[in-house]
């Protein structure tokens, strides 16, 4: 799987024998840039292109959000959101440690740190490297690194493996001027024991749990061309990662419209009981629910494995609380609605995964924001504007590291995360 | 006669003498019983049935139901509640008070994951004893027999380490006239032991006028890598002619060393003279009602059990010959809701009443684990 390209870290390298160099630099500078330098700027335009460009990487739909996200025309947007501060640089080196689940994520913390003005030391891991898609873009850093002009990118990243060492980790760190730290609740707590340099700073982004609120009005103003779309923004949003990531919805709320709705008997197939053959396909949530099974059923490639781990859920759900009312199958295996018992005192607590869902719903947003917790990050809005949603929700003081986005934006990364401004915290 | 009443009287019945019809109204009649009994007795089960919009009061029938007559109560026997088998790793599911728990089983679990916790109490606990003993005998016969364990009596006394292994040895010692442990603490055979044990018996059959017969009993994968292989190693021959030997654990240790079973039996009768190699598919959570493999190399549901293989994309019943996963079914789990569990193997079904060997009953074959996929996802950032 490793190309032959790969150096072992030798002597005068920065890092311990432990170390494998995958690409960039064994000896990463400390001399700081300015953020959004003109040289990120253009090495990830160069890099976006070749990665576009390329065979392998083009056949990766995450390849290619990458890439789309790299293009120097984003990279203007987001610096434009910066007032230019004289004087302003990054702060060192950073360390990164990435999901390994999550499979271009190191190269989007890597970046974010580079346009903060930072060299980037980014840990990948034994798993993440497994995936060709992570070869693939591997191996375009190394192409680019070998020209001369990108040097100074060169010099600023050490993209690294090394089997879990928290020895190697505290070596590493001994000369940085940061981390940054994305994963699971554990690995961060423990990851926050290694010491660093007292005045590095540190960012974490810990485990945390998404939602959707979905207008039943206008889905059914929507035309079919419209749903379409919307159902296939959304299932990028969920399936795509597993609906395991941090932003994936797990629970959809919907607002009723004004006009009471009958509510009898919600639609889908009961896991056990062939009688329950539904009379009400006819309701917009019974519609978008079976359009959104059929966009899995062409897309997502459900195994066993995932079925298994879904029916787990659905049961365990079902049996830890009275809370769940219903549980229903769309297309077979391919989607499970779990309908709540209304809107339930933390919605972070419900978590789904490769297609389950709970559903509930609500009047409007303000009954919702109480159901928030520090736990709760992105809010894909559909049907309403994630702006005034935002701004509700900051003038009722609701909980969680809120993030209002339009479908199909669930998944993209930001500069700003869980509320961090990473750009701000990683300059000085 | 209550449900645990019918389970007695279930017990006494010939291990595979039901067809078709008979079983089907048979097992209609009990898992009708057995849901409504954990539905009362189990909390979660309860709440379980009722999330799925399955009502109390439901009954299941063996016939197939036109869409008209269909009614919410009234289910087809193979639309029964499943409850996936991994549930028994995250709840501790019981539908007996706590101060009736006799024993706890728990399985091994593969590598890194939690096991699973089966809750008996005595009258359970004795049930699965009874039927493991019917199945077995229909192997072994009636009496019991000098035995072979081919693992090391260190499975027992760790208690940290008793898992499938040690309680499949405790189950079958029940089997067994005299235990001889074939291998030491450190997995080497105990060859002066096993000679001593074999001639021994040998000499007290003869002088019976009897044909000696042993049974040997182990893990798979254990008795390939440290009998078979450490028999061939030493150049030694067994003269175990006429003696039966059954494992069970799985295959899949053996499949990644491309072992077949037609191998596996091969490579026994040349080392020890046995004929008779039969395999079972069981697991801790329906312990007792395990399928026994026949001289055919089928693997059959009992009496006591029924097997129903579901297409993986929507759970759907599958046609003979198509592979899929494996719902496992038995009347007799009582003091925990695991009669009807959905398993994460991968089987298909051979036929059913027809097997030549003559059993009643559904035969199949086990293709292993459904196999895991990489999942996505943010939670977890280090391999261990």
């Amino acid at each position: 799987m490793k190309s032959e390209l790969i150096k072992i870290a030798g002597s005068g390298s920065y890092f311990p024998r432990e170390v494998t160099l995958l690409a960039g630099t064994d000896r990463p500078t400390s001399d700081v840039l300015e953020p959004f330098s003109a040289q990120a700027l253009a090495f990830l335009d160069d890099f976006s292109r070749a990665l576009r460009r390329d065979r392998g990487a083009r056949q990766d739909a995450e390849a290619m959000a990458l890439a789309f996200w790299c293009r120097r025309t984003h990279m203007l947007a987001l610096k434009d959101r910066y007032c230019a501060a004289p004087g302003r640089t990054g702060r060192g080196k950073i360390f990164h440690l990435a999901p390994a689940n999550v499979p271009m994520m190191f190269v989007y913390t890597w970046a974010i740190g580079l346009l903060a003005g930072n060299a980037g030391i980014v840990r990948i891991s034994e798993r993440t490297l497994q995936r060709e898609a992570v070869q693939n873009v591997l191996r375009i850093f190394r192409e680019l690194f070998l020209q001369e002009e990108n040097a100074a990118i060169r010099e600023r990243t050490s993209l690294i493996s090394y089997d879990r060492s928290d020895a190697v980790t505290e070596q590493i760190l001994a000369d940085c001027s940061g981390r940054v730290l994305w994963g699971g609740d554990e690995t961060i707590l423990h990851m926050q024991q290694i010491p660093m340099p007292e005045n590095a700073v540190e960012l974490t982004f810990p485990d945390r749990v998404s939602l959707a609120v979905i207008s039943e009005e206008a889905l059914e103003k929507a035309d079919r061309e419209t749903l379409r779309n919307l159902v296939h923004r959304f299932y990028n949003d969920t399936y795509v990662m597993d609906q395991n990531g941090c932003s994936s919805p797990q629970t959809v709320i919907w607002l009723k419209k004004t006009a009471s709705i009958n509510m009898a008997s919600p639609p889908g197939d009961s896991l056990s009981d062939a009688a329950d053959e539904q009379s009400e396909t006819g309701t917009i949530r019974g519609k978008w629910w079976r359009m959104l099974a059929q966009e899995a059923e062409r897309e997502y490639g459900m195994d066993g494995f995932r079925a298994a781990r879904k029916l787990e859920k659905a049961a365990l759900s079902a049996m830890q609380t009275d809370k769940i009312v219903s549980i229903r199958r769309f297309c077979g295996n391919e989607l499970f609605v779990l309908r709540l018992a209304g809107l339930p005192e933390d919605l972070a607590a419900y978590k789904g995964g490769f297609g389950l869902f709970f559903e509930t719903e609500a009047e409007d947003m303000t009954q919702i924001f109480p159901s928030f917790s520090d736990r709760i990050q992105t809010v894909v809005c559909i049907g309403i504007d994630p702006f005034e949603q935002a701004a509700a929700a900051a003038q009722q003081k609701a909980a969680g590291a809120l993030r209002f986005v339009e479908a199909g934006q669930a998944l993209q990364m930001d500069t700003v995360w869980d509320g961090i401004d990473l750009i701000n915290a990683l300059s000085r | 006669m209550s449900y645990r009443e019918e389970i007695d009287r279930l017990v006494q019945m010939p291990a595979y003498g039901l067809a078709h019809a008979q079983k089907a109204d048979l097992y209609a009649k009990m898992l009708t019983a057995g849901t409504q009994y954990h539905r009362e007795k189990c909390p979660e089960y309860g709440r379980f049935l009722r999330a799925l919009g399955c009502p109390a009061g439901s009954f299941f029938c063996k016939e197939e139901i036109s869409k008209e007559s269909v009614s919410k109560k009234k289910i087809p026997l193979e639309e029964i509640p499943f409850l996936p088998v991994s549930i028994f790793k995250e709840l501790d599911l019981k539908s007996i008070p706590d101060e009736q728990v006799f024993k706890v089983i728990t399985s091994s679990g593969t590598s890194g994951q939690k096991p699973s916790r089966i809750f008996l109490d005595a009258e359970t606990s004795a049930v699965q004893q009874k039927v493991l003993a019917r199945i077995v005998s229909e192997e072994i016969g009636d009496r019991r027999l000098p035995c072979l364990m081919l693992d090391t009596k260190a499975v027992l006394r760790d208690r940290r380490h008793f898992s499938a292994r040690g309680a499949g040895i405790l189950g079958f010692s029940v089997f067994a006239s005299r235990i001889c442990y074939a291998l030491d603490e450190n997995m080497d055979l105990n060859l002066e032991e096993i000679r001593e044990f074999i001639d021994r018996h040998r000499q007290k059959a003869l002088e019976r006028g009897e044909k000696p017969r042993f049974l040997l009993y182990g893990f798979t994968f254990m008795i390939w890598k440290y009998f078979v292989r450490a028999l061939e190693a030493a150049g030694v021959m067994l003269d175990l002619e006429g003696s039966v030997l059954i494992h069970g654990g799985g295959w899949k240790k053996l499949q990644a060393q491309a072992v077949s079973p037609e191998e596996f039996a091969s490579r026994i009768r040349a080392v020890t003279g046995i004929e008779q190699v039969r395999s079972y598919y069981g697991m801790a959570e329906q312990t007792g009602s395990i399928c026994m493999e026949c001289q055919c190399g089928h693997l059959h549901t009992s009496t006591w059990s029924d097997v129903i293989v579901r297409r993986e994309k929507d759970y759907t019943v599958c046609d003979i010959g198509e592979a899929g996963v494996l719902q496992v079914l038995t009347p007799i789990a009582m003091s925990y809701p695991g009669h009807s569990l959905l398993t994460e193997d991968r089987g298909v079904l051979l036929g059913e009443d027809d097997c030549p060997c003559g059993r009643r009953g559904r035969y199949f074959r086990v293709l292993g684990r459904l196999p895991k996929a990489e999942i996505r996802g943010c939670s977890d950032t280090f391999e261990a």
